[in-house]
Order: structure tokens, then sequence, then C-alpha cells
């Protein structure tokens, strides 16, 4: 009986030029997710689109349209042809299904169709009458129901359902092109990353990677928490620069005043995100920084460190406090792996008292110490890209095929 | 040796054992260690995990490995009642569940549970009207067998799911030991909020199961330990014998289907020679599991028949092996037939797809002569 989903998007309203093309992204985008559902099939109807079962169960599919960006609702509906027989045949099959006896409930009609030869209010009317006649303990209230009956009449057939679902809103992934997401580990950045993909955007993600400082378990983590936000992703996949930072962080040590380390760290980390940037043919950085939370992300830090760079840096979690990026990073199942405890290229050398105040003259001397041009191109020349992708886990450490 | 016991255990497939000697041999650190051979284990483990379920075509599920059915019935069923200790909730089985389900409730009975026992049909099938008449907004969980152990009956799931789902409070627990990698489901497994299964029972090792269960169920963790397995299920983890698990329940349930249709013709072949002979009743309906064909010979009590087969190397269960040694009628047919005689002389033959006709007609022979 519940054979349809109906698709509602999101933001598109605000988009009126661009909106064909952005429900095909999302249909297309729906289409790649569920491609493992050989038996579904699509029906696209203006700004409607519609999944067709045939058969298959509806519970695997809803949390995969869940994470699709954006879809601003869904609902498991049944259909039959626009009359009102059928519609009122139709309708106590859909009530049964609930736990009817103990809600209140109302009849809410959509009526599209205005060929159809009664008005809305009218079909609501002669729908409960008949609901009345059929179940018994059935109990109404208009005012503040516990579920509400939708049916929407449209030419193409009518649709009855009783649950709104709430996708993840957003625009459609990858409209809006390319960002490069500097990636540590921790609880923040991937969840950056995931702002932006929901958002429209596609990452290319960079990671540094300072063994043996750092081990391949802190690069797993990395892999992990990025293949979390592939199935977000239009193509879903994602692409992991890893970038060999040992040398660059060594020399740091060596050269630089303490309290500069970590404001030197970050301008050679955005030096080398906006060349990838640039060769990815990214058009923005996006990064995990928190305004407030640790020394390099004062706003004087900030600024001392964005001055490497004139391409966009966006930065999702500017202003939220640390427990709410918790709990939207328990929400996606990313904090977990987060929290694993491995160093991270941010973790080792920690200066004591590092500069919350720094000097954009002193970070220039104290960065001139050491020849870092050099240092930078030969990071990017040894760049390796990990390919990942939703479907298949990455394993750093490659494992024998034994089962 | 001819063995009609398949329903108690079954030999351990070769190459889930090579693997089990495998994963000892070579990859026996602990998955929770930090350093890479730790790692490298514990993706073998995660490995199970995954491909349990992709097996099973699970979504939103997550496994807890345990010490085999047992633990992972009390694990469901304790998991649950935990939460709601003092504060009289009810709780529903059935009258035949094997007793490690049983035990559990009656355990929970003591402690101050509502409990109904379901009752069962001549079938063996569990009475819904009883359990829709029982069911209310108070009971926070049902666990019923999905293939009974003693005489197969294969238990009405879809409906109970159904019944089930009206209560969202209520948690449906199925024991689908003597189901899994044998019938195909009639219904969708991703609708049961928990379910168990059994390595042994399927070619796989002894001492190893698993509880399944629904992504957003807590669970309280019956063992107090480390964070193996989320706390839930704290310990060690045994890589080589969930690799082990995982691997026979691969290899059984790819020939599932061709096991099905053979066991099935054997089944109906053994009914068939046991039409005509005197004393024999057939306990088991005609639409019960392939695999269980539980029958009384009137004339004499289970064991001493047990022992006359043994003779000639031929092995069939009274009843249960767990509760062997308890003299008891046997409570499965005792609820389907209310008939003592019938229970306390009933016989558990159980079949495999390795079975033959050949061995069947070895056991009918013994059989007539029987004096």
């Amino acid at each position: 009986m519940n054979d349809h989903i109906l698709i509602r998007y999101g933001e598109l309203s605000l988009k009126k030029s661009n909106r064909n093309q952005f429900i095909k992204k999302i249909n297309n985008h729906i289409e790649r997710a569920l491609k493992a559902f050989p038996n579904l099939t699509f029906e696209a109807r203006g700004l409607r689109f519609y999944i067709i079962l045939n058969g298959e169960s509806e519970l695997p599919i809803i949390p995969i349209l869940k994470k699709i960006p954006g879809i601003y609702s869904f609902s498991v509906v049944a259909r039959c042809e626009s009359n009102i027989e059928d519609i009122k045949k139709l309708a106590i099959e859909v009530l049964k299904e609930k736990d009817y006896q103990n809600a209140k409930f109302k009849v809410d009609t959509n009526r599209g169709d205005k060929n159809f030869p009664m008005t809305s209010q009218e079909i609501t009317k002669e729908v409960s009458r008949e609901l009345f006649r059929n179940l018994q303990g059935l109990k109404a209230d208009v005012h503040n129901p516990d579920f509400i009956l939708n049916i929407d009449v449209r030419y193409e057939g009518t649709f009855i359902f009783t649950d709104i679902i709430m996708g993840l809103g957003g625009f459609p992934a990858g409209i809006l092109g390319k960002t490069m997401l500097m990636i540590s580990g921790g609880i923040d950045s991937v969840i950056a990353g995931y702002e932006v993909i929901k958002k429209g955007m596609d990452v290319e993600a960079v990671h540094f990677a300072s063994p043996p400082h750092t081990s391949d378990m802190a690069l797993q983590k990395v892999v992990d928490l990025l293949q979390e936000l592939t199935i977000y992703t239009s193509n879903q996949n994602i692409n992991l620069h890893v970038v060999p930072f040992t040398k660059i962080q060594d020399e740091i040590y060596k050269h630089v005043r303490e309290d500069y380390g970590i404001t030197v760290m970050r301008r050679m980390m955005y030096r080398i995100a906006e060349s990838l940037a640039n060769k990815q043919g990214a058009q923005a950085i996006v990064n995990g920084e928190s305004v407030g939370q640790v020394a390099s992300q004062t706003l004087e830090s900030m600024a001392v460190i964005n001055n490497v760079t004139n391409m966009p840096v966006i930065r999702p979690l500017a202003t939220l406090d640390k427990s709410d990026i918790i709990e939207k990073s328990m929400k996606i199942g990313t904090y977990d792996i987060s929290i694993r405890p491995y160093e991270d290229c941010c973790t080792v050398f920690v200066p004591k008292h590092p500069q919350i105040k720094p000097k954009l003259e002193v970070a220039i001397n104290e960065e001139n110490k050491f020849d870092y041009q050099t240092l930078i191109e030969e990071a990017l020349e040894n760049t390796e890209v990990i390919r990942l992708r939703s479907d298949k886990k990455y394993e750093v450490f490659k494992t024998e095929d034994l089962f | 040796m001819i063995y009609f016991d398949y329903t108690a255990t079954s030999k351990p497939n070769e190459e889930v054992l090579a693997l089990y000697q495998k994963i000892n041999a070579d990859y026996w650190s602990n998955p929770s260690s930090i350093y890479k051979a730790g790692v490298i284990t514990n993706n073998l483990f995660q490995k199970c995990e995954k491909d349990i379920l992709e097996v099973l075509n699970l979504q939103n599920k997550k496994i807890y490995f345990t010490s085999g059915a047992t633990e992972a019935n009390n694990l469901a069923i304790y998991g649950i009642c935990n939460n709601y200790l003092n504060q009289d909730k009810n709780i529903i089985t059935t009258k035949i569940e094997h007793p490690s389900v049983m035990s559990c409730f009656e355990d929970l009975e003591k402690k101050g549970f509502k409990v109904t026992y379901l009752s069962v049909d001549e079938k063996g099938i569990i009475n819904l009207e009883e359990l829709k008449q029982n069911i209310n907004n108070n009971t926070i969980l049902v666990s019923t067998m999905w293939v009974n152990n003693i005489v197969g009956t294969i238990e009405p799931i879809e409906e109970v799911i159904k019944i089930v789902k009206q209560y969202p409070r209520c948690k449906l627990h199925v024991d689908a030991v003597q189901g899994i990698g044998k019938i195909k489901p009639t219904f969708d497994f991703n609708n049961v909020d928990m379910f168990t299964l059994s390595s042994h029972k399927i070619n796989g090792l002894k001492s190893s199961g698993a509880l399944i269960i629904n992504n957003k169920i807590n669970l309280q963790g019956v063992l107090k330990g480390a964070t193996q397995q989320e706390g839930i299920r704290p310990g060690t983890i045994d890589v080589a014998l969930s690799a082990a698990t995982t691997k026979a329940l691969k290899l059984i349930t790819a020939s599932r289907d061709k096991h099905y249709i053979y066991v099935k013709e054997l089944q109906k072949y053994f009914r068939e020679q046991l039409k005509n002979i005197p004393n024999v009743l057939i306990n088991s309906s005609e639409d019960a599991s392939p695999y269980i064909l539980n029958i009384s010979i009137l004339n004499t009590e289970s064991e001493t028949f047990i022992h006359y087969l043994e003779k000639y190397e031929i092995y069939v269960a009274a009843g249960s092996a767990c509760n062997s040694k308890i003299k008891k009628p046997e409570k499965t047919v005792y609820a389907m037939f209310h008939d003592e005689r019938r229970a306390v002389t009933s016989l558990r033959i159980s079949l495999s797809y390795v079975t033959t006709k050949e061995e069947i007609d070895e056991f009918i022979k013994r059989l007539k002569e029987f004096k």
C-alpha cells in the first residue's frame, strides 16, 4: 500500500532561475545513492519527485534519503487514482496502519488538480465521514491533532500519507562548487566539512601528517572521519590529500621562537591548502576554527594566519559553542572516531604559552629564519591522494582478505 | 555414525576451522591495542560486523558477539529489563522457548515483572490473540523464537512484528538460532528490534554467537568490564572466533535455499517411511522447519529408545540436549498436545543437508525391529 516515497525540495524557492538545474542535481543524487535497490523506479513531476518502491521496503531507504543535501522533507505515501471512491478506500487503509485509537487526527486535503470535481473541503468532509463509518474508536481534533491524514490530489494521482520525515535541508550537493577542507582528526574540522557539503559544496580534504610524531593510526582516523562524509557528497567520494609535514614542523621547532610556533605552523598550512585548492580548482578554504577556542583562533591570531592568502576562508563553526559542535558530531556519528587517542599535527609541539595576540611582523620575521618556500614545494610534490568512496572502507594498514 | 541431532550441534566446517587457525596463528594481537598489529586485528573484527550485516541484508543494526546464543538471549532480555526494575512492567514470552530465554523470564518474574507465557496450538504456533490481549503500553519486551528447537514450528514473526509495532516502547526479541542459515524468512529482520544467532548450529564453532540489535536501542550490559563492544559486552574480543562465525554464516547462507529444497525432500521421505508403523505419532506439523522431525513412540520412553539406537551408532535426541539431564515431560510437545505420554516418549530427529536417504532407511529399519 505504502508504495511511494514523495520527496520535497529545500531552499529552491530562493533560486528561481536555477531551479531546474538544482532539481536535476538532487534527483541524480537520489538515484545514485539508491543504486543498491534495483527495483526502484523514479518519477519527476515539477517540484516533486517520487520514488516508486515496487515491493522494496522503505525502511533501509529512509536513512539514505536523510543524508542527501537539498531534500527538505519526504513522506512514505500511498497512491491511487484521483477519484473519490478510490481515495476513500485508500484513506481507510492508511489509517488502519496507524495507532488511530490512541491518537486524535484530522484530514487535510490539498487539491493540486484543479479539474477534480470536488473542492478540497468537500473531499475532506466526504473522506472523514467515510473514515468514521468504517473505523471504530476514531477520534478527530482539528485544532490539536496528534497526526494529520494528508490527501494530496494531483493530476498524476492522489497521494495519502500521515508522516513527514525531515531531510537534511541545504542545497543540492556540489552545486555551488568545490572547497578545500583542512582536516586534523579532531571533533571540529570534520563537522566544518559536513556543513559545507550540506550547503551544496564539494570538498577536497587536506591533512598534514607528521610521522613519526603522528602515526598511521592518526591517518586512519582522518580517513574514517571523511568516510563518514562521503555519503553526503554528490559523487559519494572525497579525495584526501595527505601532506608530509614532518620537515616543516621540525624546522619550525628548531628556528621559530616557541610562542610563535603555532602561528607560523598555521601560516604554513594555509599556504599549502591554498596551493592545493588552486591545483584542484577549489574556490575556498574550509576549516573548523571557532573563535576563541584555542590560541590560534583568537581574532588576532586569525588575522595574522589568514594574512597568507586572499582565498575566501569559510569557518562554518566560527561562532558555535563546543558543546553544540560535539552534539552535531554525535548526531552524524563522527564523535567516537574523533576521540580516538592519537596525536595529530596540531597536538604535537604545543608550546606552553602560545601567543594569543601575535604580531604580523614578528610572524614574518620568525618564518624567514628558514627556507620554508622550498620545504612547502617539497611537501606539495610528495603529497599523496587517497580516494575515499562511500561503498568501500579504506584501510591505511592493508589487511589480508581472509574471509 | 548416523547423526540425527543437528539441532543440538553440527560439525564445524573445514574452511571455518582453517580460518580460525589462521587468525590465531597470524593475527592474535588484541584488537583493542592502538598499535599497528592491534589495528589490523581490529580491522578484521570490523569486517566481521560488516559482513554479517551484509549477508543478512541488515541496515541500521549493530552486533554484539557473545559466548553463544545463551549469553546473547540473556543480554537481550536483561539488557532491556534491567532498565525497568521495580516498575511493575509486563514482559511476554511463549511456553515453548529455549531454556536460555525461559529461565530469564522465570527469574524476572521472581524479580517483580509480570510475565505472560503465550500458549501454542497443536502445530506449536503461538496464540496471537493472547498476545494481543496481553500486550499493552506497560509491556516493554516480547521475546519469541522464530523456529522452535524441539518440533521445528516456524512462528508467525511477521504478525508478531505488526502487533508489537503498535507499542513503541515495547521491544521485540527473536531467538533465531534454528532458523538462520536454514529457513528463508518471510519477514524482514530489519523490523525485529533484537535477534540472536548461534555459530555451532550452522557448522561454526561452539562458544560463539551474536546478538544483533537496532542501532537506536540502549541495552544495559549484563557483564561489567572495559569498553570492548561499547562496554555492552566487555571482555577481550576473540577475533578468530568472530571471523569463524562470520565465515560459517556466509557459507551456510550462500547454500541455504538449495539445502532447504534437499532437506524438505528428505523430510517428506522420512514421513512416508514412518506411515503405518504402529505406535508412532508425528508431532511436528507439516509446515514446520524441514530440519526437524519430532515423533513420539508411544510404547517406549525416549531415553530407552535413544540408548537402543545408540548401539547401532544412530543418534537422536529427546527434546532439547541442553535440558536432557532433567527428567520431565518435554515441555514443547506437552504444550502442543497436553498429553503426558506423548511428551515423555517424544524424540527429536534433526536433519541436515548432509543427511542421506540411506541413513533414514537405517533408522526406519531399527525402529521396525524394536521390540
